[in-house]
């Protein structure tokens, strides 16, 4: 039988397994039948029954999962800063502003400038 | 294993988005299947539970750009699962200098004595016989085998057509078969 249809019943006959379907009709081609006894035996060697044995670990990857995932959002949270804290930063940025005042924009001197012109470069 | 109906699992997926406990119930519901899933690509067990955890991570924070109109969920949540183990086998070939894409990841693997403990004799076998396939191959068997997806999803996400899945799910499952049988296994009664 050419491979391509060998593998097409296989398919056929292992979705039926997947499906939960226990009453199959029996199989002509011996390579088919017993690669669908592994396949059985596959789906009964279930890895994951450790975890499920193991509880901890579940809830342990689960509270893992949710313990990440809310740190994430609170430092996206943290991105967007309440009343206090804008009034904080824009605070210290008017001060910034009111320092810089004194600094002459030509020349970068920090003289003051009482006629509002710099004693250095006069602009 | 109780199989959610399709109005049941998008009820769960909406109410997962802002419920902790839809989530658990999501969680519980899906982690076996990702679980086999990662198992049959990772053979460790510890990196197994590691990459798992990150997929749920990933669906957490993104499940509420899911849109079922778009793929079937569980399409959709197995692409999460393949790409996470793509980049982890990528940073592993970054410093290993190999491709492990294609070839298979351990030759002459032998299990951790812990993880003998961890599994019982069919398992063991098992999981040192998928060590031995290539990464394609163990990425087919274990979509076809845990992700419930149909075969035409399993082709999309593999990026292969229809029917070279089963072509290459059979060459695959036979490649199997005989190392199972090598090791001195027994899988007909």
């Amino acid at each position: 039988m050419a491979e391509k249809i060998k593998a097409d019943i296989y398919m056929a006959y292992l979705d039926q397994i997947l499906a939960g379907k226990e009453n199959i009709e029996p199989v002509d081609d011996v390579e088919i039948e017993k690669l669908l006894l592994l396949s059985k035996t596959m789906i009964a060697a279930d890895l994951s029954v450790n975890i499920k044995l193991s509880e901890s670990l579940s809830k342990e990857l689960l509270a893992k999962v949710i313990k990440k995932t809310n740190l994430c959002m609170l430092s996206r949270n943290n991105d967007e800063l309440n009343e206090e804290a804008l009034e904080h930063v824009a605070g210290g940025f008017a001060g910034q502003v009111g320092e810089q005042k004194d600094i002459c924009p030509c020349c970068g001197s920090r003289s003051t400038k009482s006629d509002g012109k710099c004693p250095f470069c006069s602009h | 294993m109780t199989m959610l109906t399709q109005a049941e699992e998008t009820l769960l997926i909406a109410r997962a988005n802002d419920d902790d406990s839809a989530f658990a119930e999501l969680y519980n519901y899906y982690l076996p299947r990702v679980y086999n899933y990662v198992h049959y690509r990772v053979t460790d067990f510890h990196i197994c539970d590691d990459l798992t955890s990150q997929i749920f991570e990933k669906l957490f924070s993104r499940l509420k750009y899911y849109q079922a109109g778009k793929a079937a969920f569980s399409a959709w949540l197995f692409s999460i699962a393949r790409n996470t183990i793509a980049d982890y086998y990528r940073s592993q070939a970054r410093t290993r200098c190999t491709s492990l894409e294609i070839t298979a990841d351990i030759t002459n693997f032998e299990l951790d004595p812990s993880d003998i403990v961890t599994y019982n004799e069919t398992q063991q076998h098992l999981i040192k016989a998928l060590a031995s396939l290539t990464q394609r191959e163990r990425d087919i068997i274990a979509l076809k085998f845990w992700s419930g997806s149909s075969n035409k999803d399993i082709a999309i996400l593999v990026g292969i057509s229809e029917s070279n899945t089963a072509v290459i799910l059979f060459r695959a499952m036979r490649r199997l078969r005989i190392i199972l049988e090598s090791q001195g296994m027994s899988i007909y009664g």
